[in-house]
C-alpha cells in the first residue's frame, strides 16, 4: 500500500534498528567515562580528527570496504589523541586550545581528502557523505557485522578494566599510590573513545558523534547517584535515540540520522532538566518554596518570643500580628498545627513548645552574631543581616560548636541576653 | 615490631617545575607511632606525602618504607589524599567508595567477593558511618566524607596509613571519632602518619612530629620538638564554624540574604 511505515517488514530494518541502538549504547557507555574524567572536549576533538583515517581507508581500498576503513579512522584516531597530547606537553598551550589546533587542522585535512575520494570516480563514492552525518539506511548487514565485532570488543575491554577506571575517575592520586597502572589506563581509555566514535560513523556521522558520547551521560547523571545505574541509563537512553533516528531515516532517506539522534537525544535533556529527582528545575523551586515557607513559621514564632521577652506575656492579639510582614492565616494554621500557638478568641497563646522554638532561633540568631563580631571582628552593626538567614540554619551540632567556641556566652555584642532551656 | 623505621626519608628534596618546595628533607619516623607533619599551609606537606608515595619523582634523595622499596611494600601503605582533590559529586554510595579499597591493582575483570563487603562492612563500623552505607557520599558533612576516605583506607589493611590534612573542614564529633579510631589504630601496631596544620592540637595528638617549612624545622618525639612557644604564635586559630555552615548552604540551597529584612 505504499505507505512511508512499509519499511517496517523488510527484515534489514530490524537488523539496522537493532544494530545502530547497540553500537550507539556501547558508544555511549565510553562516553559515560568522558564524561565523568570532564574530557567532553576530548571526545569532540577525536570524532572530528578521525576524518582523514575514513577517506584515507576508502582511498586505499579503492571502494566501500568498511574494515579497512574502521582500521583507518582507529589509526588517525590514535593519531589525533597523540598529537594532542605531544602539542600539550611540548608547549605551553592549555589542552582545549591543543585540542582546538589538532581538531581542526585534522578535519580540514580530512575534507580535503574527501573531495579527492569524491572526484575519484571509484564505486560508492558518493556515499562518503554518510560519514559526515550518519546515514543509518544505507547500513548494510555485513557493515553492521564489522562495527559489531569492534563494540564487542570495547564492551570486553571496558568490563576488564572498569573497577581501575571507575578508582581513576574518581580519585587519581589513589589509584596511582596504589600501583594501579593509570598512564596505561588512560591510554586504554583513550583508544576505547577512538573505537567507539569509529563505529557510530555510518549511524551517527562523525560531526555529531560527540554529542552521543556525552550527552546521554549527562541525562543519565541527572536521574542517578551511582556509576551503575548511570552506565544502564546511558546506555537505554542512546539505544532509544538511536532507533529513533534510524527510523526517521528509513522514512526519509534523503535525511541524514545524526541530526535526529541529536533531536531525540536534546528532547531526552530538556525533560531531565527539568524534572529530574535532585538536579532538576521543579525539585530546585519546590525546595526553594520550602525553605522559605520555614523561613517564614520561624520568623513568626521568634516574633512572638519577642513579644514575650518584652511584655513577659505569652499571648498576642491577633491584630498585633497582622502587623508582621510575614502574618498569614495559612502561616498561622501551620504553626499551630506544629503545637506552637493556639487560638483563644481574638488572641493567640504561645504554648511550650512554640517558646522554645522561638528560643532555640534567637538564641542562634544571637550565637551568630556574637561568633562574627568576636571572631571575624565585624563591625556590630553589620552582623544582624547574616544572622537573618543563618538563625535557620543553624544546626543543633553547629550550635553546640559555636557554643563551645564562644564559651557559653551570657550576651550578644548588642548586649541582648543570649537564652538558654533553663 | 621491629626497629626499622616506618619511614626513612634521605636527603630529600623535590620541586614543581624546577622551583624547589622541599630541601634537603632527612628524617625517620618509627612504627607503631602517631606520626604528624606539621606546618603552615604550602610548607610541602602534601608535596612531601606526594614523594613518600611515588606521585612526584624527587629530583635528589629517596624514600625507605619498612627498609624496602615502595613498590616492594606497596600492599601494605596506604594513602588518603586531601579530601577537597576529589570531586564528591561522582556518582557513588558510601559502601561504593569503601569497596575500592578493595580493588586490587594486579588483576583485571576485579570482582567483589563477600569477604571484600565484609571487610568493608567492618572499616564503615569502625568509623560509625555503617548507617550511612547507602548514602550518596555529596550528601555527607565534611567529617563524614573524611570518615568514608578513612574507612576506605582501612579496608586496605595496610600496615602504615598516610593522611593529609584528615581534620580539615570535620565537626566536632567527626574530630574525636577520627582521634579515637587512629589511636586504636596505633594500639594495634599501625603506624599513622597525618599531614596536620594546626600546631596547637598537633602537640596533644602525635607521639612524633616533623616540623616542615620548605626545609625541615624539627622531627622528632613531641615533647623534644615543641621546646619553643615561639612557634605557636606562627599559627592563628581555627575558624571551623565558617567553613561547616558554608557547605550547609550549598547543600539546602539556602538563600544567603534572606528576603525583605526586617529588624529584631
Ligand atoms: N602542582 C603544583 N605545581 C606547582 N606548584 C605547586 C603544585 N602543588 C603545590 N605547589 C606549590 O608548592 C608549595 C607546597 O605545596 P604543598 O605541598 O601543597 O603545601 P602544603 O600541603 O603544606 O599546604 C606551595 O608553594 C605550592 O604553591
Ligand atoms: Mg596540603
Amino acid at each position: 500500500m505504499g505507505s512511508i511505515w512499509s519499511y517496517f517488514n523488510e527484515p534489514n530494518f530490524w537488523w539496522v534498528l537493532m544494530g545502530t541502538a547497540f553500537l550507539s549504547a556501547v558508544a555511549s557507555l565510553v562516553g559515560t567515562f568522558t564524561y565523568l574524567q570532564r574530557k567532553s572536549l576530548m571526545g569532540d576533538a577525536i570524532a572530528h580528527g578521525i576524518l582523514p583515517g575514513i577517506a584515507g581507508g576508502f582511498l586505499l581500498a579503492g571502494e566501500k570496504n568498511t574494515l579497512i576503513i574502521m582500521i583507518g579512522a582507529i589509526l588517525w584516531g590514535i593519531l589525533t589523541v597523540a598529537s594532542i597530547q605531544w602539542i600539550t606537553k611540548r608547549t605551553k598551550l592549555q589542552p582545549s586550545s591543543a585540542m582546538a589546533i589538532v581538531l581542526s587542522s585534522y578535519f580540514g585535512l580530512g575534507m580535503m581528502l574527501l573531495t579527492v575520494v569524491q572526484s575519484s570516480g571509484l564505486p560508492d563514492a558518493s556515499g562518503v557523505n554518510a560519514f559526515l552525518f550518519g546515514q543509518a539506511a544505507s547500513i548494510l548487514p555485513e557493515d553492521l557485522r564489522v562495527y559489531s565485532i569492534f563494540a564487542v570488543v570495547v564492551i570486553v575491554s571496558l568490563a576488564a578494566i572498569y573497577r581501575p577506571l571507575t578508582l581513576l575517575t574518581f580519585d587519581r592520586a589513589s589509584a596511582e599510590s596504589r600501583g594501579f597502572r593509570v598512564d596505561q589506563l588512560d591510554g586504554v581509555l583513550s583508544v576505547l573513545v577512538v573505537t567507539a566514535t569509529a563505529i557510530g560513523i555510518q549511524s551517527i556521522g562523525l560531526i555529531l558523534m560527540a554529542a552521543l558520547l556525552i550527552t546521554p551521560a549527562a541525562i543519565a547523571r541527572m536521574w542517578n547517584t551511582r556509576l551503575i545505574g548511570m552506565l544502564i541509563t546511558s546506555g537505554i537512553v542512546a539505544a532509544i535515540a538511536a532507533a529513533g533516528g534510524t527510523i526517521i531515516s528509513f522514512s526519509a532517506p534523503s535525511m541524514p540520522t545524526g541530526p535526529w539522534i541529536v533531536v531525540v537525544l536534546f528532547a531526552f535533556t530538556v525533560v531531565s532538566v527539568a524534572l529530574s529527582p535532585h538536579r532538576g528545575l521543579i525539585h530546585r523551586l519546590r525546595r526553594r518554596q520550602n525553605n522559605q515557607r520555614i523561613i517564614r513559621k520561624e520568623n513568626l514564632i521568634k516574633r512572638l518570643y519577642h513579644h514575650w521577652e518584652s511584655n513577659q506575656s505569652t499571648t498576642v492579639d491577633d491584630e498585633l500580628l497582622r502587623e508582621s510582614p510575614e502574618y498569614s492565616s495559612d502561616l498561622l494554621r501551620r504553626c499551630a498545627r506544629e503545637g506552637w500557638l493556639k487560638k483563644q478568641g481574638g488572641q493567640w497563646e504561645i504554648l511550650p513548645a512554640g517558646m522554645r522554638e522561638g528560643r532555640r532561633i534567637t538564641r542562634a540568631h544571637r550565637l551568630w552574631e556574637l561568633y562574627l563580631s568576636k571572631k571575624l571582628r565585624l563591625k556590630d552593626d553589620h552582623v544582624h543581616p547574616s544572622a537573618e538567614i543563618m538563625e535557620h540554619l543553624i544546626s543543633e551540632d553547629i550550635e553546640e560548636e559555636l557554643l563551645r567556641t564562644l564559651g557559653y556566652p551570657e550576651s550578644d555584642p548588642h548586649q541582648r541576653n543570649i537564652p538558654y532551656e533553663s | 615490631m621491629s626497629n626499622t623505621p616506618a619511614i626513612d626519608i634521605h636527603n630529600l628534596t623535590a620541586s614543581y617545575e624546577r622551583k624547589p618546595v622541599l630541601w634537603e628533607i632527612d628524617c625517620q619516623f618509627p612504627q607503631g607511632k602517631l606520626v604528624g607533619i606539621v606546618g603552615p599551609n604550602g610548607s610541602g606537606k602534601t608535596t612531601l606525602l606526594k614523594n613518600i608515595m611515588g606521585l612526584m619523582k624527587p629530583d635528589s634523595g629517596y624514600v625507605r618504607i619498612f627498609g624496602d622499596k615502595l613498590n616492594s611494600v606497596r600492599h601494605r601503605v596506604s594513602y588518603v589524599p586531601q579530601r577537597e582533590t576529589v570531586d564528591w559529586d561522582f556518582p557513588a554510595d558510601v559502601m561504593d567508595v569503601v569497596l575500592m579499597g578493595r580493588y586490587n591493582p594486579k588483576k583485571l575483570f576485579n570482582r567483589i567477593t563477600q569477604e571484600d563487603r565484609d571487610i568493608a562492612v567492618e572499616a564503615l563500623k569502625r568509623v560509625n558511618m555503617l548507617e550511612f552505607s547507602r548514602r550518596h557520599i555529596s550528601q555527607l558533612s565534611g567529617g563524614q566524607q573524611q570518615r568514608v576516605f578513612i574507612a576506605r583506607s582501612l579496608a586496605q589493611q595496610a600496615d602504615l596509613y598516610l593522611m593529609d590534612e584528615p581534620f580539615v573542614g570535620v565537626d566536632a564529633a567527626s574530630e574525636d571519632a577520627i582521634l579515637s579510631l587512629l589511636t586504636e589504630m596505633k594500639n594495634s601496631g599501625k603506624t599513622v602518619v597525618i599531614v596536620h596544620h594546626d600546631l596547637q592540637t598537633a602537640f596533644e595528638y602525635f607521639d612524633h612530629i616533623a616540623l616542615l617549612n620548605t626545609r625541615l624545622v624539627a622531627c622528632g618525639p613531641t615533647e623534644e620538638v615543641f621546646t619553643s612557644d615561639l612557634l605557636q604564635e606562627a599559627y592563628g586559630g581555627r575558624l571551623t564554624v565558617l567553613s561547616r555552615i558554608g557547605e550547609l548552604i550549598a547543600k539546602k540551597d539556602f538563600p544567603i540574604r534572606e528576603k525583605g529584612q526586617e529588624n529584631n
